[in-house]
């Protein structure tokens, strides 16, 4: 990796400096390198065992005012001059825009030192026949437990290795290194009916020690395929609304998307006039933190060079800040924070998925959403659920295609409770939530 | 919808980072409109037939030995299939905001990808530098899936036949940014004078060409120029303090005259009159009730409710709740569904599929009756019949799998407005931007960005976005009238599967569905 490190580092000055040479007053090379493996066993066989490596080039380019941002995978020297020069000639076409720039260079400064446990030298050393053993051992647990319902098992292992590198003309650069295991599994079972439901698990890990037993992702996904046997729609009404931790993400992006920076620019953010009212129920705290240990968008740096900052987004309920690059920022007159989430860290509770079920007399718990989509203007969401119908504290029965919709300038305040469980396999890392009675669609 | 840059930007990290296997299920990604077009005839069939593969390679730099060499080290160890997949790619994106063309990015790739096939066993490697070391340690690692003696590499490679279903008067490398530029700021001229509650137009647009190359160990070799283009556009209106935003999409795979004034107009045309009605938008309905899909945009309903759970590899492992239904009847006699590759200038359009098999019209569902599912090599083979030319692979970096092509449903015999008047209370959708399907289970569900209340046989009031949702096999059995009407969606619709996204098209006739669950807010 050290050597490609460097051969990458000098493709991403040679780019900057040709840049200059060629018209542009700025530039920014970021470089990735990947190498991946991957294996997914089906019913007993290998059914794809995959190796790559992956090499880019990514120029962002400010040429007399104007901007565009050029990607390329050729990288022999001869051929990634000439893609240089296309792209500024292709730049020198656009109308030139005032607030584009590199991001400022005090920005740059006081890069967290320490180490964020992204990377695993353990990775360089699995071997196939490794690699084959884990997928096998989450097969053959998730087939055990299916028992006679079952109709086929998948189960897989993928690892990687990634490289980033950043380069400025205003005088960034930097690079870091992170390593990813996962193991999966995905179960389909008979129903009574025509229905063959499936489910999965899916366990991820910055390092190969903390990746968890294979044996148990398989016997996971089969319980929750089992779990679904025998679902149905129940009558449309007004239910609390539970939802299981992985599954949260789906309705946290919608809560996110009207906080870009341009969504707000673009008149397209129904929280445009927000900053600083409560937008959620005070139980609603949400840290965006890149510097998270072994985190899954844990960086020193974002794609800009900005340093990486822990900060509120939402606190308490109330909403602190805005995804804001250094583009959107100046277009809006506020200061950068960062044009994305890294992780987002929940304040939570202290009860388990399972205590809230217990503490519900009728309920619904979503365990995952089927489609549905979120309108960032008016704040607007409909999504397709499934998951069970929770009576007296129990999982009375399996639901499926059955229906919520609200708005997000209103939903998030009817959080009733945070659980205790945030799902460590995302950069969202999600607890479960329970939400006020809400309809419910159905027959 | 269309990207921002942000999130164009968390896409490509988060396959950087994630690269590898996921177990989610199908998922239509990106985002479409409606239009009324017509279902094309076919081009001339053109192609040498026996020719060397000098000139199909000649463009990556390589030899026919070297590209022999290659798979005589991917067949070392045996194996039943083998092929080498070359693509050289460019893409270019230009975006509007305020009146300017003013971000442009531009992607350029090439590669080869290397598969061994033993059975329904895949060994999948690629490379991104085309040089010999580079090749043969790509065809070293995907050999590693068969372990018999080696197999022999055919001594000659002989060029399939190529049909012409992408019309294009020149390939995208020579429309200069210029012309590009010009079209777009008249289009966002237009878009903002139609009417002064525009308050905000963006534009996403795209161009693609990609080169591929397939040559396999049966002695065949394909080779294509693939056309694509893209334009999103995106409306915010604001009256009396509120805001509503909409778009409108157009997708070819076709050259630059493919923007016409036509298309054009329309494109506008619907962005902002779209918008401009939802601010007499009520509340949708909730619960079960009958659904009327306009034409066009709402073949959505085909792709997710039988069109994924008709990919053979999901019959092969038993998976999809169609399974067991080839020669029954799933639908009434007037319901025929097919997947056509063979339209010229659909953005779901192939000459031929990522593994070199001819394209064609497949007939999923013929007056009723469940008929064929869609192949790749492997479930062929595995079911004993010829490939449909449905095998596809996003890109050099994947192995190819049964993906849909355009699905629709031909005409029926009913008229659209006694379609309408057929329905006491229920909704009446007309254009979608996603939907999602559990191909085991038969749910699926699609997302309404407009829709209208139907009251008494007649439409009354513009709904809000919702989701609908239902279940395949039952939705096709409920899908009780069938229109006159048939329309294709030009629109840029993406399709997700195992983590690869290809291009595809949709069409259907006006279509009723006797009952649905619409997953509004107002009960009653």
């Amino acid at each position: 990796m050290q050597e490609q490190q460097k051969g990458l580092s000098r493709l991403a000055e040679l780019a900057c400096e040709h840049a200059k040479k060629k018209g542009a007053q700025n530039a920014a090379a970021s470089g990735a390198l990947s190498r991946s493996f991957k294996l997914k066993l089906r019913d007993g066989k290998k059914e794809e065992v995959k190796a790559s490596t992956s090499r880019s080039l990514t120029l962002r380019l400010f040429v007399d005012g104007r901007y565009g941002s050029h990607t390329t995978s050729i990288l022999d020297d001869k051929a990634l001059l000439a893609f240089i020069d296309d792209a500024i000639e292709m730049t020198r076409m656009l109308s030139p825009d005032p607030h584009r720039g590199l991001a400022e260079a005090k920005l740059y400064a006081e890069r967290p030192t320490g180490d964020l446990h992204l990377f695993d030298p353990a990775q360089s050393q699995v071997t196939m026949d490794q690699r084959y053993q884990r997928a096998l051992a989450a097969h053959d647990a998730a087939r055990a437990a299916a028992g006679d319902k079952l109709l086929s098992v998948q189960a897989g292992v993928f690892d990687s290795s990634s490289l980033r590198i950043l380069r400025t003309t205003n005088g960034f650069s930097d690079a870091e290194r992170s390593t990813a295991f996962g193991q999966w599994a995905m179960v389909s079972v008979r129903d009574k009916s025509e229905r063959r439901p499936s489910d999965w698990q899916q366990n991820m890990s910055r390092s190969l020690a903390q990746l968890g037993a294979p044996e148990d992702t398989g016997k996971g996904a089969a319980a929750r395929a089992l779990g679904s046997i025998g679902a149905d729609r129940l009558p449309s009404q007004k239910l609390p609304l539970l939802v299981e931790n992985r599954a949260v993400s789906r309705l946290l992006n919608g809560l996110l998307a009207p906080l870009y920076g341009s969504a707000l620019d673009q008149r397209s953010s129904c929280f445009e006039k927000s900053a600083g009212k409560q937008v959620a129920s005070p139980l609603l705290s949400l840290t965006d933190d890149p510097a998270l240990t072994a985190g899954w968008r844990s960086r020193r740096f974002d794609d800009e060079g900005i340093s990486a900052k822990k900060r509120a987004i939402v606190e308490k309920g109330i909403l602190k800040s805005f995804f804001l690059d250094t583009y959107y920022a100046r277009k809006l007159k506020q200061a950068p924070t960062s044009g994305g989430p890294s992780n987002l860290v929940f304040a939570h509770g202290d009860k388990t998925l399972e205590a809230l079920v217990q503490s519900l007399d009728k309920a619904i718990l979503v365990t995952s959403f089927l489609g549905g989509n979120s309108n960032s203007t008016t704040g607007d969401f409909s999504h397709g659920i499934q998951g069970f119908f929770i009576e007296k504290g129990k999982r009375a029965k399996p639901i499926a295609a059955m229906n919520i919709a609200s708005n997000h300038m209103r939903f998030w305040r009817d959080l009733q409770a945070v659980g205790n469980d945030p799902y460590l396999y995302s950069s969202k890392r999600t607890p479960s939530l329970l939400f006020a009675p809400m309809m419910v669609a159905g027959v | 919808m269309a990207p921002s840059d942000n999130e164009r930007k968390r896409l490509d990290l988060n396959r950087r980072e994630f690269i590898g296997g996921t177990a989610a299920t199908a998922l239509m990604g990106s985002a479409a409109l409606a239009l009324p077009g017509c279902h094309g005839g076919r081009g001339p069939v053109t192609g040498a037939p026996g020719a060397q593969t000098g000139a199909p390679l000649e463009r990556f730099g390589l030899t026919d030995a070297l590209a022999r060499e290659v798979m005589a080290r991917a067949l070392q160890s045996g194996g039943d299939f083998c092929d080498l997949f070359f693509q050289s790619s460019r893409i270019n994106y230009l975006g509007v905001q305020d009146h300017a063309v003013n971000r442009a990015y531009s992607k350029a790739e090439i590669g080869l990808g290397v598969r061994v096939v033993r059975g329904v066993e895949t060994g999948y490697a690629f490379t991104e530098s085309l040089d010999r070391a580079s090749m043969l340690q790509a065809a070293e690692v995907a050999a590693a899936v068969a372990n018999g003696a080696a197999r022999k590499v055919p001594t000659a490679f002989a060029v399939s036949a190529r049909p012409r279903y992408y019309p294009h008067d020149q390939r995208w490398k020579g429309v200069s940014t210029k012309r590009k530029v010009a079209m777009l700021q008249e289009l966002d001229k237009v878009t903002s004078a139609r009417d002064k509650r525009v308050s905000k137009v963006n534009i996403t647009y795209r161009d693609e060409e990609h080169f591929i190359t397939v040559l396999d160990a049966e002695g065949r070799v394909f080779t294509d120029y693939q056309p694509m283009t893209v334009c999103y556009l995106k409306c915010v209106a604001e009256q009396k303090g509120r805001r509503e935003a909409n778009y409108a999409a157009l997708a070819g795979r076709a050259g630059f005259e493919f923007y016409n004034q036509e298309r054009l107009s329309r494109i506008v045309r619907e962005s902002v009159d779209r918008t401009l009605v939802l601010f007499d938008a009520v509340e949708g309905p909730v619960g079960d009730m009958p659904v009327v899909l306009g034409p066009g945009s709402s073949g959505i309903l085909l792709h997710e409710a039988i069109g994924h759970g008709m990919e053979a590899d999901f019959a092969r492992s038993k998976t999809t709740i169609f399974t067991d239904k080839i020669g029954k009847k799933v639908a009434e006699p007037f319901v025929t569904i097919a997947d056509d590759g063979t339209l010229p200038g659909r953005r779901g359009s192939i000459h031929a599929d990522d593994e070199g098999n001819p394209s064609q019209r497949t007939v999923l569902v013929e007056n009723g009756i469940l008929r064929s599912f869609m192949h790749d090599r492997i479930s062929a083979s595995h079911f004993k019949i010829a490939p449909t030319g449905n095998g596809r692979r996003e890109s050099f970096r994947h192995i190819p799998l049964p993906r849909m092509r355009n699905t629709y449903m031909l005409a029926g015999p009913h008229s659209p407005e006694e379609i309408i008047r057929s329905v006491k209370k229920g909704v009446y959708a007309e254009h979608f931007s996603n939907g999602q399907v559990q191909i085991g289970a038969g749910d699926y569900s699609f997302y309404v960005k407009n829709g209208t209340l139907i009251e008494d046989g007649k439409l009354t009031r513009p709904i809000k976005d919702v989701n609908i949702i239902g279940n395949g096999p039952e939705s096709l059995a409920r899908a009780t009238m069938v229109g006159k009407d048939f329309a294709l969606d030009e629109g840029g619709w993406t399709c997700g599967k195992g983590g690869q996204r290809v291009p595809v098209g949709l069409g259907m006739p006006t279509v009723k569905i006797s009952s649905i669950t619409v997953g509004g807010t107002k009960k009653g």
